[in-house]
């Protein structure tokens, strides 16, 4: 029994080699490279202290350290809910107010920020 | 010389705590192809540490070695729970629910997320299986919410967990008792990472001990038991990463462990209960039913029904979930894709449902081969049956996830078919899709062909033996 179990699995694997020949695999939802699932991205939260020109912000963290931050135009700005927005989820750059609660997620390899979420107006903590 | 062994086995188990220490807490885990080839290196070593293991383990006495062995292996899986938590994070926020305080990522992976929405759907007492998380988002910011999802969200967590949930219009395609699970431990701590990686942790230190149980009813040495709780697969997946299967593979082992016992209601309800974890172990079923008195066969049944009833409403929602996940997702594939390919090279229109169409035709055709060729009274071919069935089902599966290998891994250690722990290192390989951002087919040729080289020495070696 333990020889057929292990020509079986023999059988089933070498068999599938000559196929695996290109890629990316047919389907692949999961891993399309379009999706940013993949990429390890890290999220802080911050608290707007001042909105500035040339998409500009000056955010203090949970430490009540201050950090200059200016936006590229990549970066996505969203509302974490839309009924603070009359219904919109995605902001843009003059929707940012002084004390509105932030999280900011980048990317944790290169630091680049990706996305600008403005946290539920009632958000505790 | 025992002694000298002994210390021996004990400097392996402190070198791979360091290793899973530092992985835990001062890995940095990013996708920079730096990170994921050290991460994989670290592996590697821990694979070898866990394989040599095993030989010294052999030569020391039986009660001795397994002390050492269990000791090290819940000292890896507590080192574990603090992975994904970023230093000077206390703690104490995730078990107070105020806020998230682990990273999207545990060491590669956020499945966990889902698991903590589900908890929040399941303890308030709305069907997990209706809605996507994305629909009832939406429902809440139209206020068309139903009450129980307006508490759900204006909690002070739920919002930020659902941030963190990956593919989040998709339906949960998690089965009963994993929801109970989910739901349990939102209980205990609504929305904390810790708390369920601990119940994680805690159902796959059972199956360590299950397994040296089981081995010792085989007439094996209990210290085989090294290559499942050392493994860096079930170390890695399970209490660092949080995933569910833990749950699953207990209940199988445990199922397993209490059929040969001749305890066969226990064994057959345990069954129940791993298929009602992860619809995964269901091929099985035939297996066990063979080895069981028909008398004892109400046993799944009553089981399976107490588990289900509270979700028995969802039950059609959660196949067209399983459908929908079974047809789009396709990850880490090896005999899948040859058929998806033969028929892309033949013209299908669509070559991946043909192949989906012929892979489960070929898992119902070993199931039924495995189940009428094993002695269901011989302990040892019964257990390598379930090996070959389960092992089939997870690779003719389109989704391959290095996880799925551990349901297979205890049964392979109980028969003693050691390729299979190169599969589970090989299947580390697949992690490089967080440093290419998609799939090469050189590591797949390298995984599966490892595995084949493998599973032919072996095969050999036992012809001549």
């Amino acid at each position: 029994m333990k020889k057929l179990a292990l020509a079986v699995f023999a059988v089933f694997v070498l068999v599938g080699l000559p196929a695996v020949a290109s890629t990316p695999t047919p389907g692949g939802n999961a891993w399309d490279t379009s999706d940013p699932a993949t990429a390890v991205t890290r999220t802080v939260e911050a608290r707007i202290v001042e909105v500035r020109e040339n998409r500009t912000l000056v955010v203090v963290d949970k430490d009540e350290r201050q950090h200059v931050i200016q936006l590229s135009e990549k970066v996505e700005i969203r509302a974490q809910s839309k009924k603070d927005f009359d219904g919109l989820k995605k902001l843009d750059f003059g929707h940012l107010r002084e004390g509105h609660r932030l999280k900011l997620t980048f990317y944790a390899d290169s630091g680049q920020l990706v996305r600008i979420q403005v946290q539920k107006a009632d958000k505790v903590g | 010389m025992a002694r000298l062994r002994g210390w021996f086995l004990a400097g392996l188990g402190l070198a791979s705590a360091a290793a899973w220490a530092w992985l835990a807490r001062g890995f940095p885990a990013t996708s920079s192809r730096r990170d994921v080839l050290t991460f994989l290196a670290v592996i590697a070593v821990l694979f070898l540490f866990s394989t040599v293991a095993l030989p010294v383990a052999r030569r020391l006495p039986p009660r001795a070695a397994l002390r050492q062995i269990l000791l090290f292996a819940a000292l890896f899986r507590i080192l574990l729970l603090f992975a994904g938590l970023p230093p000077g994070e206390p703690l104490r926020d995730d078990l107070a629910g105020r806020r998230v305080a682990y990273s999207r990522f545990l060491l590669y992976d956020d499945d966990v997320w889902r698991y903590l929405w589900d908890g929040y759907v399941v303890s308030a007492g709305l069907d997990p299986y209706a809605r996507s998380p994305q629909e009832i988002r939406d429902r809440y910011d139209d206020g068309a919410a139903a009450p129980a999802e307006e508490a759900i969200l204006d909690g002070p967590l739920a919002f930020d967990v659902l941030d963190n949930v990956r593919f989040s219009s998709y339906r949960t395609v998690y089965p009963p008792l994993a929801q109970l699970t989910f739901g349990l431990t939102n209980r205990l701590a609504p929305g904390s990472v810790f708390v369920w990686k601990l119940l994680v942790a805690l159902f796959d230190f059972g199956t360590c001990l299950l397994l040296a149980r089981l081995l010792v009813r085989l007439g094996r040495g209990p210290e085989a038991c090294v290559l499942y709780a050392w493994s860096p697969l079930a170390v890695k997946e399970l209490a660092g990463s949080g995933h569910v299967d833990a749950v699953m593979i207990f209940f199988l082992v445990l199922a397993a462990e209490r059929m040969l016992a001749g305890w066969q209601r226990t064994g057959l309800g345990a069954y129940a209960a791993s298929v009602l974890a992860k619809l995964g172990t269901l091929p099985l079923a035939p297996l066990f039913l063979r080895r069981a008195r028909p008398g004892t066969w109400w046993a799944p049944v009553v089981v399976g029904l107490a588990i289900v009833l509270p979700f028995w409403r969802g039950l059609p929602n959660l196949a067209s979930a399983l459908g929908a996940f079974g047809g789009d997702w396709t990850f880490n594939p090896g005999p899948w894709l040859l058929i998806a390919r033969a028929f892309d090279l033949l013209g299908a229109g669509d070559p991946e449902a043909a192949a989906h169409l012929v892979t489960k035709a070929l898992t119902l055709i070993l199931v039924l081969i495995v189940t009428f060729r094993v002695r269901p009274s011989d302990d040892r071919s019964w257990i390598l049956g379930i090996f070959l069935a389960l092992a089939g089902v997870v690779l003719l599966n389109a989704v391959v996830t290095p996880w799925y290998l551990l349901w297979v891994l205890p049964f392979a250690v109980a028969s003693g078919v050691r390729s299979w722990e190169v599969l589970t290192a090989l299947s580390f390989l697949s992690y490089l899709v967080y440093a290419e951002h998609a799939e090469h087919a050189w590591w797949l040729w390298v995984e599966y062909g490892g595995f084949a080289l493998a599973a032919a020495v072996e095969w050999g070696r036992q012809g001549r033996s």
